[in-house]
């Protein structure tokens, strides 16, 4: 007789099953715990030194936080007055309506490591000569090490006619002064989305940081016409401040064909010199001299140069194409001083090529914080920054190409599926929903 | 690159949800312990109550690709390359497998189900 029972008994045919469930319970227990407690394998050192880093925004906080993972004998101390934090590549969405203010501020303090020292200030002279520090408290630092990290100074005083408190009154925008500024800018926008007339976008010449955002802000401009319906009743025009609309020359070739599409009309080589408020009427220096427009809407992007600090100090450039706004010397590979072996430089007070963007300082800060401690232990610095920059390109609200290269300006994607030279939505959602969770995992040393 | 270590993605899952990320872990506990229970109580998981957990995990899925754009602020006309389909597609299949693994042994302890191993035994009986 056939024992065999033809079905097995509730809960038998779970045996293989019951054992997947208890490694899986193991395995998602290990994961879990590995995940919240390991951070990547970094070396760490026991050299002894005073590190002072000038400047508690994007780069200046992250490296305080792969200092002091990585140093804890060393003595670390940040120098910054502001206890908020903005998250500034989030100013387009802001300007453009899709953020709210209050989505780019945070505390600073949330990102200081509880080892480093804080003194809210900011650093008024440096003197690299003796390795000293004059903050706008009257305190004096000494330093063994210096990282300068204190971003640039937006000279809205350069454009005639211009000042901040213009922005989002007269038809004025400019989202670089601030999360106030982008909301005021948006405000402006959204009465220009609505009554149409002459829009105006452009960039100025020299260094700025994340030069995609004038590029950004006109295309979002035109796409908030056109949902609004006052796209019939506007004409656009952006401005470049040379010959070509983007320094990468496949991304300058999809803009052109983007600009045609969406009826923006380019014009290069126009710098804006004055803006008038009160008639509505902006100056642009050309090489054929000035030339004027009406406007109805100008977004306008201040020049930037280093602060006065380090404008005033001998770490800036002496000679080349950033010697005039004063961007700290550094080597473009090794993020180290050329003339002050114990200075390093991170994000965008950096004389280099390009690098002045959020993405720049996630790859600058390991290189120079790598290369700062082989300087502590007596070793040559051998990370090697490549110049990478990353610029989210938003085309629409809803779609974006995702943009990366480096110094050389090739191409280089982190992510192979995603066509950089695309619209897609995939990369409006990482410029929506993924930036700013980086960005700050970042600045908490996870990067 | 460390851009895929764990301790990064835990780090920017933590900055993306905040206290939600704990709230999705805690109820991934909660499914894991009504596996365990389901298992302990022998209640089978296969069959019925897979299916129903199967059936509502599909209209979840469905409904995440349906509201994945707007919670972008986007709309399907901005799906424009071929790896946005696939994305949309694999926001559904998530969540599709999701709220399958999720559902099936809330069923399994609810008694869907139990009517059937009811016949399977009966059946075997004769």
């Amino acid at each position: 007789m056939d024992r065999t029972p033809q079905n097995p008994p509730p809960g038998a045919n779970l045996r293989l099953t019951r054992r997947q469930t208890l490694l899986g319970l193991v395995a998602t227990g290990a994961l879990a715990a590995g995940a919240a407690g390991a951070r990547p394998a970094v070396a760490q050192s026991a050299a002894q030194a005073h590190i002072v880093i000038a400047g508690a925004g994007a780069a200046g906080l992250t490296a305080a936080s792969q200092l002091a993972s990585r140093l804890p004998r060393a003595r670390i101390t940040i120098i910054d007055r502001n206890e908020r934090h903005y998250f500034q590549p989030g100013y387009t969405l802001v300007g453009s309506g899709v953020w709210e203010e209050s989505q780019v501020v945070t505390e600073t303090s949330r990102f200081i490591p509880s080892r480093v020292n804080w003194i809210k200030a900011d650093v008024a002279e440096f003197d690299p000569d003796v390795s000293r520090v004059a903050t706008s408290t009257g305190q004096t630092i000494d330093y063994d090490f210096l990282i300068v990290a204190t971003g640039v100074h937006l000279g809205y005083e350069a454009i005639e006619g211009m000042e901040e408190a213009l922005i989002g009154r007269e038809g004025v925008a400019s989202v670089y002064a601030g999360p106030e500024a982008a909301a005021a800018s948006w405000a402006a926008m959204a009465r220009f989305a609505e009554a149409g007339g002459q829009g105006h976008f452009g960039r100025p010449l020299g260094e700025m940081k994340c030069a995609g955002a004038p590029l950004k802000i006109a295309l979002l401009a035109e796409d908030r016409l056109t949902g609004a319906g006052g796209r019939g009743r506007a004409e656009l025009h952006y401005h470049a401040q040379n010959k070509v609309l983007f320094a990468v020359p496949p991304v300058h070739d999809k803009l052109l064909e983007i600009f045609a599409n969406r009826g923006v009309n380019a014009r290069y080589e126009h710098v804006l010199r004055a803006i008038d408020p009160g008639a509505r009427r902006a100056t642009y220096a050309t090489p054929d001299g000035d030339v004027e427009f009406d406007y109805d809407f100008i977004h306008v992007v201040p020049p930037m140069r280093a602060p006065d600090a380090v404008l005033n100090s001998p770490l800036g450039w002496r000679e080349g194409p950033y010697a005039k706004d004063g961007w700290l010397e550094v080597d473009r590979s090794s993020m180290r001083h050329t003339r002050y072996p114990n200075v390093f430089g991170i994000g965008d007070i950096n004389g280099v090529p390009r690098g002045k963007t959020a993405a720049s300082v996630k790859w600058q800060a390991p290189v120079a914080v790598t290369n700062l401690i082989a300087a502590m232990e007596g070793r040559e610095p051998t990370a090697i920054y490549n110049g990478y920059t990353s610029c989210p390109l938003v085309t629409r609200v809803g779609s974006a190409m995702l943009i990366e290269f480096d110094y050389d300006g090739t191409l280089i994607p982190s992510f192979p599926f995603i066509d950089p030279l695309q619209e897609s939505w995939i990369s409006w959602l990482i410029e929506e929903k993924a930036l700013k969770p980086t960005y700050y995992a970042m600045l908490r040393g996870y990067a | 690159m460390n851009d895929f270590h764990p301790s990064i993605l835990f780090a920017i899952a933590q900055e993306t949800l905040g206290f939600w990320l704990y709230v999705g872990l805690a109820a991934l506990a909660l499914v894991l312990v009504l596996y365990g229970l389901s298992l302990v109580r022998g209640r089978r998981l296969r069959g019925a109550p897979l299916r129903y957990a199967a059936l509502v995990g599909a209209v979840a899925g469905v409904a995440a690709m349906a509201i994945a754009p707007a919670a972008t602020q986007a709309s399907f006309a901005h799906l424009l390359a071929a790896i946005d389909f696939i994305l949309l597609g694999a926001i559904g299949i998530s969540v599709f497998v999701g709220a399958t693994f999720a559902l099936t042994p809330v069923f399994a302890l609810l008694g869907f189900g139990r009517s059937e191993e009811g016949r399977v035994s009966l059946t075997s009986a004769q």
